[in-house]
């Protein structure tokens, strides 16, 4: 499993005065894009795949790494300051954290997020690293039904936990796959949807899709409240990381959230912000003082920082072993690795295990000096802020149309990004999820293909779609995490009703 | 401002109605000679479309039966009129400008009979774009606009000279 040459390779490819200055700007980036309101990670990707076109792979993944990770660090700041969650994923921080800023424990709090985020990222880049490589050796075995079922499991549990509407939900993935059958077909090689345009023949391309639906429906979405002013007091900045004794006594906490954080961030569909509940609601259950949450608990801020840090390694669990991306983050990320002609799964860590080295150090490598970073920069990203959404929002969408005529050098990009960005702030303002629709994109040629051959091959009969032993595990765990909590619930209603 | 169930209603309708016409489109898909052994071209994009109609169709249903669909029968799609306007006028703004540079620049050049020698179309788009964004999201504060100007002008530098990219 331990190949020297790879290791050697990749820690060549990331120990370069240019990837590490790309390491150290992508944390800064990604605290910045994380600290302002609205603007989460999926956003701070999105706007910085554009500049990776023209990276090696090594420097690119770094790069996005280190804003995935910091961007989601850096929406605890805004919360704890403000109480404005830079993040969904710091929502859950807002409370505790804002509430200790209040009571003169600002730099506690700010200490407790940045030392609890790094040591979840930590966790999880640890769990990638071993599960990742056995994780690949069962998707070696993976043929068409298989990666059916792992679309059709990711599509569904997407769908089950984004947005409140189950219907809603259903109807983006669905136009999420149906966007990917544009273009010439991939199998039969006949025209769908091309409109008579050559600039429909490959499609819809991935990277102005993304940029619209997150970049530019942010901006819409933006400017109905941007003149909302944020004021805040500055005495209470100063950071102050916990010491081993502190740590000693928040172990418990920490090991939780870490696990719980790693465990949601694999699932698809669940992500930070989930994560970072689960982990506050488990920690306030466990309580010996239920009731100091939300009034300024420490393990209230610390909790859910922990958790959703530590979804990053978890979502890239799925992501590299199997190409399917579990959040919208980690769909972008997929983008990273198209534009460098590579395809995430068991074949890359057979012929590339330097790329996958190369990521795994460097979680460990983006993590540190998170923490360095983070320390030295807080009382700065804070004031960050400040700066009125009247001269963030433009600048996002003039960086987005920059960014996508700069990859694609066409006016008709940046059309698809527009309609793309429009189609996002209509969804979102008429209360859809965007994640099925990214998902369902992201996912639909795997899907097609996956379907069509699976279909093929068992010459027409839905049947054989089951009659794999893989497949038929991932369908028993799709059915377990859509109704296993229902029947648990009526198991016990009749275990009670008994008695 | 304009209940969250009247708009989710009105939305479906389109769909629905583009739903139906691109499902017409792709009735004439055709398999050619080489894709014989696999399903035809059009069975995809057919089934996906009466998914997503099916999908539509049910949350229309629970719209005009529960008079909601995921909890959102009280709610409305925008907090006032000034929060529609900001949103709606930013919106307008940006195809607008789009527009300008991809058609309207060359046709008020032929209309007024002379060409935007100084600066470019896409660079009058460019250095407009953030400012009338800006102003269109209710900023009445000067020095954002020289703000505006200045990044601009920083991040034409990036891309133009960092990226090698040829704007046109």
């Amino acid at each position: 499993m331990f190949d020297a040459e790879a290791l050697g390779l990749a820690l060549s490819a990331l120990f370069t005065p240019w990837t590490l200055v790309l390491l150290v700007f992508g944390v800064v980036i990604g605290i910045v894009i994380g600290v302002l309101p609205g603007l989460g990670p999926p956003v701070a990707l999105s706007l910085a795949l554009p500049f990776t076109f023209a990276m090696d792979f090594v420097p690119s993944i770094v790069l996005l790494l280190a804003i995935y990770s910091a961007s989601i660090y850096g929406g605890s700041i805004s919360a704890i300051v403000a109480k404005i969650p830079g993040t969904g994923a710091a929502v859950a921080t807002a409370q505790d954290g804002n509430a200790m800023f209040r009571q003169g424990r600002g730099g506690e709090a700010l200490g407790l997020s940045l030392t609890g985020s790094v040591i979840g990222g930590l966790f999880s880049a640890v769990v990638l690293m071993i599960f990742a490589p056995l994780l690949a050796k069962l998707a070696a075995q993976f043929g068409p039904r298989e990666y059916l079922a792992v679309c059709v499991f990711g599509l569904a549990v997407v769908v089950r936990v984004a947005g409140r509407s189950l219907w809603k939900g259903l109807a983006m993935a669905g136009i999420g796959l149906w966007l990917t059958t544009w273009g010439i077909d991939p199998l039969s090689g006949g025209e769908r949807y091309t409109f008579g345009s050559y600039n429909f023949y490959s499609g819809i391309k991935l990277l102005p899709f993304l940029i619209g639906i997150f970049a530019v429906s942010e901006v819409f979405i933006g400017a109905e409240k941007a003149l909302t002013k944020i004021e805040f007091d500055t005495s209470s900045l100063r950071i102050q990381i916990p010491g081993w004794k502190r740590l000693n006594e928040l172990k418990g906490a920490i090991m939780r959230s870490s696990v719980v954080g790693t465990i949601i961030g694999i699932i698809p569909g669940e992500g930070a912000a989930v994560a970072a509940y689960y982990a506050y609601a488990e920690e306030k259950r466990r309580s010996d003082e239920p009731d100091a949450f939300g009034k300024g608990s420490p393990i209230g801020v610390l909790a859910p920082e922990t958790a959703n840090n530590a979804t990053v390694g978890g979502a890239l669990l799925p992501t590299m072993t199997l190409g399917v991306p579990g959040t919208p983050a980690a769909a972008i990320l997929l983008g990273a690795f198209a534009i460098n002609n590579l395809t995430p799964g068991p074949k890359l860590f057979e012929e590339r295990g330097d790329i996958m080295y190369a990521i795994y150090i460097g979680l460990f490598l983006i993590n540190i000096v998170m923490m360095v970073v983070g320390y030295f920069a807080i009382r700065f990203a804070a004031q960050i802020i400040r700066v009125p959404q009247t001269i963030i929002l433009p600048l996002v969408l003039l960086l987005s149309i920059c960014g996508v005529f700069a990859t694609t050098n066409s006016l008709f990009a940046v059309a698809t990004m527009l309609a793309a960005g429009v189609f996002g702030y209509c969804i979102r303002k008429l209360g859809f999820s965007v994640a099925p629709l990214v998902i369902g994109f992201v996912l639909g040629v795997i899907f097609e293909d996956g379907f069509r051959q699976s279909i093929t091959t068992s010459q027409g009969s839905i049947l054989e779609f089951f009659n794999t032993p893989i497949g038929l595990v991932i369908y028993a765990l799709l059915f377990l995490t859509l109704f296993g909590g229902a029947i648990w619930k009526q198991l016990r209603k009749l275990g009670g009703g008994n008695k | 401002m304009i209940p969250q169930r009247i708009a989710n209603l009105i939305f479906a309708v389109i769909m629905l109605i583009v739903a139906g016409y691109m499902a017409w489109l792709a009735w004439s898909f055709t398999t050619p000679a080489l894709g014989g052994a696999t399903l035809p071209t059009k069975f995809f994009p057919l089934v996906l479309l009466g998914f997503i109609a099916v999908s539509i169709g049910i949350y229309v249903f629970e719209y005009l039966t529960k008079g909601h669909s995921g909890e959102d029968g009280d709610e409305v799609v925008y907090a006032g009129f000034p929060q529609m306007r900001r949103g709606l006028l930013t919106l307008a703004v940006v195809l607008a400008i789009f527009w300008f540079w991809r058609d309207g620049g060359e046709m008020l050049e032929s209309a007024l009979g002379f060409k935007f020698s100084m600066i470019p179309i896409w660079g009058i788009a460019g250095l407009v774009l953030a400012p009338a964004v800006a102003f269109a999201m209710g900023a009445r504060v000067w020095w954002h606009y020289i703000v505006l100007v200045a990044c601009t002008l920083l991040i034409y530098a990036a891309f133009a000279y960092g990226l090698g990219t040829r704007f046109k």
